[in-house]
């Protein structure tokens, strides 16, 4: 097991954002987590990567518990994140974006090169990353990501906003990347989109962890449908 | 961005060759002293810059650090019977101790952007009121003299006021230099000042590097406010540590372009002889209207030309380099 989740829960004020959330993710696999608006999506990629601490529980990585790591001795780990609200150095061109990102882990011009071609940034190195488009921000997530080598990978909808032929592409980065050993997890609204990489998907609602299974299980489930649908649609 | 890098130590050398034959044209000894002084806020300017420009933390009490450089000099030559010339490479370990005092509670508890800034002021403030009331030890309000002593580099004495254009135009290239080589700790500065979430993404030690930042910038400046004491051979708590000084270094660096290592020359080669002309003819009739017009000055900067003089060059320079090819 590459990282297991152990009854994290996270409080903002009275706001349970997180309840005893339970989650293994096995070394090598590409794991779905859907869920509603609001529903701790985020909150628990921000656990996981050192953001916030949690209000309780423990969150092991290769055998180390890391809740209270900094966040830069997470991304050291192998740990990487996008994020949501796509960030980057504004005042810089995309290039130097994933070159500054690439000191850390000392990966060389060419691994540069390599990764905005693979995110399909190769064209826009030249171009300030604040005039940079949405679907632009969201591949330089995914490139900047890539920068630290990572044993895992947490995207934060990525994929949101894309359409479905820009969407693709993404998926067959992400799924090369996944072959090359990378475990990933998988945020995204979008079931189209999980169905077609991930084998396991967990769902998540108001800060609980209500299904975990294959997409067609939990697609099936009662409690899934209630959360997404509403109570009017279970049959 | 990276090709003007690459390309630092290129313009270094021929513009170190030109500064240093300058004084062999024949000149009075007031522009000689407007050379000094250009070359002085130049060099302070570049020093802030590496922490309110690179690593982005807005310090507004600078003058701190000058302060502590220019005392700590004058300690060491007067009770310590220490040479100038080393007291001038220590005393920016004094100004580097000092920063640690408010370096490291703000770095290391968060105090971010304008917490920052208003700690930065009030700490220059309260080394002036400190220098002021210890006036046993400082000389208080009144000031210290450095007596006069035997010529050379050693005591840092001259009669000519050549010799001490050449002793700030050799510090500056060397600061110049050093950060030109120091690529890789400028980039982590960088990716700080955008965004210290990506930063830590990417595991940069955010709080190491600004302290860092701090320790080296208040260095720099410090070795600046130890030049000051040599050259002038007097000082007082107002210069030291007054805002004055630390606006001058912000708004050089600023109107310069401060996200260059150049915009501090370029910004000290335009204001520094418009300040000096400020302060001689307003200065004595209107106290502090120069500290105004900096502001008003400062205001017009980041509205109009947040990249400073040197962004709009870079932008004209990139716009020819689309259209030539
Ligand atoms: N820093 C914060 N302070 C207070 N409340 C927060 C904070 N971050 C998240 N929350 C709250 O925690 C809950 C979960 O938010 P989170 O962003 O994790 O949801 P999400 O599943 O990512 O949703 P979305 O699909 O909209 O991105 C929400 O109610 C949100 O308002
Ligand atoms: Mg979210």
């Amino acid at each position: 097991m590459l990282l297991s989740i152990q009854k994290v829960s996270k409080a903002f004020g009275g706001l349970w954002a997180l309840r005893n959330v339970d989650l293994d993710v096995e070394e090598g696999e590409v794991l779905g987590l859907i869920g509603p608006n609001g529903a701790g999506k985020t909150t628990l990629f921000n656990c996981i990567t050192g953001y916030y601490r949690p209000t309780s529980g423990k969150i092991v990585f290769q055998s180390v518990d890391i809740v209270g790591l900094p966040p830069y001795k997470i991304s050291r780990l192998g740990i990487a994140r996008t994020f949501q609200l796509t960030k980057g150095f504004n005042n810089l061109t995309v290039f130097d974006n994933i070159r500054i990102a690439s000191l850390v882990s000392g990966a060389a011009l060419k691994d540069v090169w390599e990764i905005l071609r693979l995110v399909g940034l190769e064209e826009k190195k030249d171009v300030y990353v604040g005039s940079l488009t949405l679907i632009e921000r969201k591949k330089l997530e995914l490139a900047r990501a890539l920068t630290i080598r990572p044993k895992l990978l947490l995207l934060d909808e990525v994929m949101s906003g894309l359409k479905p032929s820009e969407a693709d592409e993404i998926l067959k980065v992400i799924s090369d990347i996944n072959k090359k050993g990378v475990t990933v997890i998988i945020v995204e609204h979008v079931m189209r989109t999980i169905m077609r990489i991930c084998k396991r998907v967990a769902v998540l609602d108001y800060g609980v962890k209500i299904a975990e299974g294959s997409p067609e299980e939990v697609m099936r489930d009662e409690r899934v449908i209630k959360a997404y649908l509403g109570e009017e649609f279970v049959a | 961005m990276s090709m003007f890098k690459s390309l630092n130590i290129k313009y270094i050398v021929p513009l170190a060759v030109i500064l240093y034959a300058l004084p062999l044209i024949p000149q009075q000894p007031y522009v000689t002293h407007l050379m000094i002084m250009t070359l002085m806020w130049a060099y302070l300017a570049t020093a802030w810059n590496i922490l309110g420009g690179f690593s982005g933390q807005l310090s507004l009490g600078h003058a701190a650090f000058f302060g502590i450089g220019a005392y700590a000099s004058y300690f060491l030559t007067v009770w310590y019977g220490i040479p100038p010339i080393v007291s001038l490479i220590v005393s920016g370990m004094f100004a580097s101790l000092i920063s640690i005092g408010i370096g490291y509670p703000c770095f290391r508890y968060g105090l971010r952007g304008v917490y920052f800034t208003l700690a930065t002021i009030a700490f220059a403030e309260i080394l002036k009121d400190v220098f002021i009331y210890l006036r046993d030890i400082t000389g208080g309000s009144l000031g210290i003299w450095l007596p006069v002593t035997h010529e050379g580099i050693v005591n840092l004495y001259f009669i000519s006021k050549e010799s001490y254009y050449y002793v700030i135009t050799s510090l500056w290239l060397l600061l110049m230099i050093i950060l030109s080589l120091a690529g890789r700790f400028k980039d982590y500065l960088i990716a700080i000042r955008e965004d210290e979430d990506v930063a830590a993404s990417i595991g940069i030690n955010i709080t190491r590097y600004k302290l860092m930042a701090l320790l080296i910038s208040s260095y720099f400046t410090g070795v600046g406010g130890s030049f000051y004491i040599y050259y002038f051979r007097y000082i007082n708590p107002y210069t030291a540590f007054g805002l004055d000084t630390s606006l001058q270094m912000v708004l050089i660096s600023v109107f310069g372009g401060m996200y260059s290592l150049w915009g501090s020359f370029i910004g000290s080669l335009v204001l520094t002889p418009i300040g000096e002309y400020l302060r001689i003819t307003l200065g004595g009739t209107y106290v502090g209207s120069h500290l105004i017009i900096y502001g008003v000055l400062l205001i017009i900067i980041i509205r109009f030309m947040p990249r400073g003089v040197f962004g709009i060059a870079e932008i004209i320079r990139s716009k020819y380099l689309i259209r030539g090819g």
